[in-house]
């Protein structure tokens, strides 16, 4: 088993529908991380929703670009910064109301992350030890684990490579993990104040739902 | 889309990469979750002090702790036969790697940006937080003083080398003197013994015939020792329940009294007058043991002194009639040894003294005639308890080998609290039960390691350690006879007094609108003859208590780490409306999200339990010293409190010499230099702030009284046995400690006849300072709970919780899915059916004080009258953060204002300083 490459150069259609989901995933991922004043500018830009759009007609299903992400054009860095940690990171009742961590929505915590870093080891990544490490079930590395296995994907599709083991482990990661999560994030979140983020959440709700539907029907047993 | 880029930010590649990825299934992942990379010792603070520390095996993986479980290697007993303590153990602590990762948990400086509360916070960087408060503390500094900085909390979760007390001293920043914030306290053991704590093991219990759980909830307390007492009740121990409910240690018991509450006193005593009037009292040990035959003058009621018999008398050596020679005597004031002497315990005997002739009686006379008060049948009339109840328990007590009493801090929470502690030791004594295995009374059965650098212990232990070659007192202590342990409470009463120290009551008495409750609500104590004020003034005027900050300075900036008094101290509203605008600067130093946290104007993220090394420093009734070892680092940002005590340390030294204020005054007039406290903090730079382990291994090194293994070897093990008590406030033990032994404190006096540290030298009841006196409580009596709230006619008692104990666990989603998840009130089924309320009805409660909103369960358990909240939690889990402390007025008991009298006063930590007594707070409830 080969490491990871960096990139693949895609070809065939399947290869550009994994490619698809693939940068998709990272682009999720990317919201979610504690908002940096490089990514607030991207966003306040419009960036991730411009090329949101410009990837959804190459998904391998229908996918609604009606709901992209608000801008934040009247926010300065430090009100959208305030915002992300009132939202995600800590509350006026101790916990915030939609903690990032799938631990935090039911389950046992310590059980969830040994079984995430399970699937992590298994695909031949960890969770980074360079600053700012998060811990293995925080949204944004569930979403960039998501982007790994659809780039492997790609990735052996372009090998040609048998692709069940990937989809089969996309599917059971999204089953047992991200969907449900992303569901549950965003059952809190309709109170927010802070459009991008609720708008980001509904998107990934709806984009993990969907993926997961299409894999459903790609794989069997 | 020609190519497709993998983007890495929060993942990273796994070198190297064994894996087959083509054999993936869902097997191979949960056969993966039991993978793991170290396996590491470790413990937490998760339980009060009772049951703190138990000894687990943290599973890492990947830099995240994923599992952890009871180690179990802790050592059989040296007897065979009698249980250990394995495995120790509970529900919070083993489930503590999800709280440290829980939603609540704060990951890097924040400031605050909104109102205070609003919960609106902006992410600065660590020297950003470090400058802007090191500036604020440099200002009040050079302004106002070092006692207008506060530390509240405690050193609890840093351990106390480790946390930011070698700041404070430094500073001169006045530190918290510990439980009377809260009336955790023993006050009528200290009133009766002169000691702060003293107490036994948990296998202590296993060797008593008789066990009494009087006025503590038993295994919601002492879980994780727990087992002890089903264990010795198999082995034909009689197990007693004392409390008004029938609550957690009920179950466990032969017999269950539920005693009206706050009438402990009374049943006491009612027991004391049947072991009296049958006889059945252990002569010779009060004798040698106690002041009940010293005499005490009928005229002035004061003990017969040799000051009132010759001019130049010392006006602490009594006397008492010696039956043998048929004189009065001395009482020996060097040891307890009677040497063929036979004191009277009864009698009335006529002595001249400078004044003439006068009648003196022992004070055991006095106590008797004290004791028809209390006869079961009158006593019936105030406890509830039937008088062959009483009878029967004194008799057994009386005829039992050994009896021990697993009390906690609830005697401190009552507003007579002392008096009903003072019953009970007066029973105790009576009978003789101390000193021996299976015999005790658990007053804070606190084992602890003697380089205990809180700023409570480490007064007495430093100073006793260097006292001889520089303090002229202390020869002249050595002289008149005093032992190790009377001399650190002489320089704790000094630190105390010197501002070193602060009391939590009197600075919300002065500085959070507590002077005007009493002054509002004087009325509730109908014993009192003056106002509460009227005691205060003398008080502090005749130098019995010192405030903090001085009256009319405000505390300016305050700095919280190991505590939480915005959810922890009573009188809520105050703090918020009364105390907080008068600082201009709130820290907050924790590892979670926590009420105080939310009020502060900075909150810098701590490393919890298993993110640094730690050694504990309090460990409840099993003697042996456990550790944290570091077993992942901290989460994101977080930091130990020793590195950032150094960082602060360090900023404020850079800031200072960059703005020229090289020194301050403090409140002694003293220049205190600004521009070396790095230097100061390390211990001359012996440390770094990189050195958290070396602080941590030295502090166990340097320790006297443990057990020493090579550091590597103590990491391993998790724990080291104590072997003695050392040279701290642990003193009060007065006992041998000898690993895997029963620890019964008090030996050192019953057996070796060593004097205790009191007014008399001897375990004392009779107290003849004026105010007790004045008060009637010169011998222990019972007194009504005041009507604290007003004239109401539920009574509001609590407790630890079953499920959370301290607020660490109050909030978290696991803990709570245990119970019903909210703040729950419990009262009787038919209080609540008379009010029209049903189980799980929202309610509120009030009095005159203050009003708060709950749930209760309606419960046959509760004792008619009765209301119990378990503590601890959070404000922001009531509605409208009204928590049900807004309605405890927790008034000052003026009796504990009493200082500068022998053993009475104050001295960190948890003695002769008033505290916190709510227990018992009259209030209605009706339907929300």
């Amino acid at each position: 088993m080969a490491a990871l490459t960096k990139q693949v150069e895609v070809v065939t259609a399947a290869q550009a529908r994994a490619a698809s989901r693939s940068e998709t995933y990272q682009l999720l991922a990317s919201s979610f991380r504690f908002p940096a004043p490089d990514n607030f500018e991207s966003i306040k830009a419009g960036n991730i929703r411009d090329r949101l759009q410009q990837i959804v007609p190459h998904l391998p299903y229908s996918f609604s670009t009606e709901q992209m992400p608000a801008g934040t054009v009247d926010l300065k860095f430090e009100e959208f910064q305030s915002l992300y940690i009132g939202l995600f990171e800590v509350g006026k009742s101790g916990t915030a109301p939609c903690p990032l961590y799938e631990g935090c929505y039911g389950g046992v915590r310590s059980a969830i992350m040994a079984e995430l870093l399970a699937f992590y080891h298994f695909f031949g990544v960890r969770p980074s030890q360079q600053e700012p490490r998060e811990l293995p079930d925080h949204l944004s590395l569930e979403l960039e684990f998501m982007h790994v296995l659809t780039f492997k994907e790609a990735e052996a599709s372009v090998e040609g490579k048998k692709l069940e083991a990937y989809l089969k482990a996309e599917r059971d990661f999204l089953k047992r993990h991200l969907a449900g999560f992303a569901a549950a994030v965003r059952s809190r979140s309709g109170q927010s104040k802070a459009p991008f983020f609720s708008d980001m959440i509904a998107l990934t709700e709806r984009f993990c739902s969907s993926d997961l539907a299409y894999l459903s029907g790609q794989i069997h047993g | 889309m020609a190519k497709l880029n993998l983007s890495l930010k929060g993942l990273q590649i796994k070198n190297p990469v064994k894996v087959d990825e083509q054999t993936y299934s869902l097997k191979e992942i949960a056969q993966r979750t039991w993978d793991w990379d170290t396996v590491v010792k470790g413990s937490h603070n998760t339980n009060c002090s009772y049951s703190m520390a138990c000894n687990m095996n943290l599973y890492v993986k990947d830099g995240v702790v994923i599992r952890e479980e009871q180690v179990g290697n802790y050592p059989a007993p040296n007897a065979p036969g009698v249980p250990d303590y394995n495995p120790k153990g509970c529900q919070k602590g083993v489930c503590y790697a999800d709280r440290m990762y829980d939603a609540a948990r704060l990951k890097y400086p924040l400031k605050r940006i909104g109102v205070r509360g609003e919960g609106k916070w902006q992410r600065i960087s660590w020297d950003q937080a470090l400058t802007e408060i090191a500036d604020t503390m440099i200002d009040v500094l050079a302004q106002d003083g070092n006692d207008s900085i506060l530390r509240l909390g405690s050193s609890s979760f840093g351990g106390s080398s480790q946390s930011l007390e070698a700041m404070n001293f430094a500073l001169g920043i006045p530190i918290s003197s510990g439980g009377p914030e809260i009336g955790d306290e023993h006050p009528g053991a200290a009133l009766s013994t002169g000691k702060s704590l003293f107490g036994g093991s948990a296998d202590n219990w296993y060797h008593a015939d008789i066990i009494l759980v009087w006025g503590t909830g038993g295994p919601y307390t002492h879980l994780a020792n727990w087992h002890f007492i089903p264990e010795a009740r198999y082995n034909g121990s009689k197990i007693v329940s004392i409390n008004p409910d029938y609550n957690s240690s009920a179950p466990f018991a032969d017999l269950w009294i539920p005693v009206n509450i706050g009438t402990d006193a009374a049943f006491a005593l009612s027991m004391a007058q049947v072991i009296v009037q049958e006889d059945l009292y252990k002569k010779d040990f009060l004798r040698e043991q106690t002041d009940l035959p010293l005499l005490v003058r009928e005229d002035t009621r004061k003990f017969l002194t040799e000051k009132d018999m010759r001019r130049g008398g010392k006006e602490d050596q009594f006397y008492f009639y010696d039956t043998k020679s048929k004189k009065i005597t001395e009482a020996s004031r060097m040891t307890l040894k009677l040497d063929g002497l036979a004191p009277a315990l009864e009698g009335e005997y006529e002595v001249k003294t400078l004044g003439g002739q006068v009648k003196v009686r022992p004070v055991f006379e006095y106590i008797r005639k004290k004791l028809q008060d209390y006869t079961p049948e009158k006593a019936q009339a105030i406890t509830g308890v039937a008088p062959e109840v009483s009878r029967q328990l004194a008799r057994e007590i009386a005829a039992a080998k050994g009896v021990v009493a697993i009390s906690t801090f609830l005697w401190g929470k009552f507003y007579h609290g002392d008096l009903i502690q003072r019953s009970q030791m007066l029973l105790f004594a009576l009978c003789g039960h101390f000193g021996r295995p299976g015999a005790g009374y658990d007053a804070w059965s606190m084992f602890l390691p003697d380089t205990a650098l809180a700023g409570y212990a480490r007064r007495g232990r430093d100073e006793l350690l260097t006292a001889s070659g520089h303090d002229p007192k202390y020869n002249q202590w050595r002289v008149d006879g005093y032992t190790d342990e009377m001399i650190v409470y002489q320089y704790m009463n000094e630190a105390q007094l010197s501002g070193l120290l602060y009391n939590y009551q009197l600075l919300y008495y002065f500085h959070a609108g507590q002077q005007e409750v009493h002054k509002k609500y004087n009325s509730w104590d109908p014993y009192l003859k003056r106002p509460v004020d009227e005691y205060m003034t003398e008080a502090i005027k005749k130098g019995w208590q010192n405030v903090v900050p001085r009256i009319g300075k405000d505390p300016k900036v305050i700095i919280e780490g190991g505590g939480s008094f915005l959810r922890r101290d009573r009188r809520s509203e105050y703090l918020m409306n009364v105390l907080l605008p008068k600082v201009k600067l709130l820290v907050t130093l924790d590892f979670r999200m926590g009420t105080t946290a939310l009020y502060s104007d900075y909150v810098l993220p701590v490393a919890s339990s298993y993110e640094k090394f730690q050694v504990v420093s309090i460990c409840m009734e099993h003697p042996v010293l456990h550790i944290f070892n570091k077993a992942v680092e901290p989460l994101a940002e977080a930091k130990n409190e020793w590195e950032i005590s150094c960082l602060l340390g360090k900023k404020i030294e850079q800031r200072a010499k960059e703005r020229g204020i090289l020194s301050f005054t403090d409140t002694k007039g003293q220049q205190r230099r600004l521009d070396n406290l790095y230097s100061k903090v390390t211990s001359g730079g012996i440390y770094t702030e990189e050195d958290q382990e070396s602080v941590s291994r030295d502090y166990y090194m340097n320790a006297t009284n443990v057990d020493k293994l090579e550091w590597e070897d103590y990491k391993e093990q998790g724990y080291a046995a104590y072997t003695g008590v050392g040279k701290s406030t642990y003193l009060g033990f007065a006992c041998d400690v000898n690993p895997n032994e029963p620890v019964s404190a008090l030996g050192w006096h019953v057996n070796n006849k060593v004097i205790y540290p009191t007014q008399t030298r001897r375990m004392q009841f009779y107290i003849d300072h004026d105010w007790f006196l004045e008060f009637g409580e010169e011998l222990p009596t019972h007194k009504d709970n005041p009507p604290i709230g007003g004239n109401y006619p539920l009574m509001l008692t609590g407790g630890h919780a079953r499920w959370s104990v301290h607020s660490s666990w109050a909030d978290h989603a696991l803990i709570l899915r245990l119970q019903r998840g909210a703040p729950l009130m419990f009262m009787n089924i038919k209080d609540a059916e008379s009010r029209g309320l049903k189980d799980n009805d929202e309610v509120e409660v009030f009095n005159d004080f203050g009003r708060f909103q709950i749930h209760i369960s309606a419960s046959p358990s509760v004792k008619p009258g009765q209301c119990i909240i378990y503590h601890s939690w959070e404000n922001f889990q009531f509605r409208g953060r009204k928590h049900f402390k807004s309605a405890l007025a927790s008034p000052i008991n003026p009796i504990e204002l009493v200082g500068g009298f022998y053993h009475i006063k104050p001295r960190s930590t948890y003695h002769g300083q008033p505290g916190g007594c709510d227990r018992g707070t009259r209030v209605e409830v009706k339907k929300a």
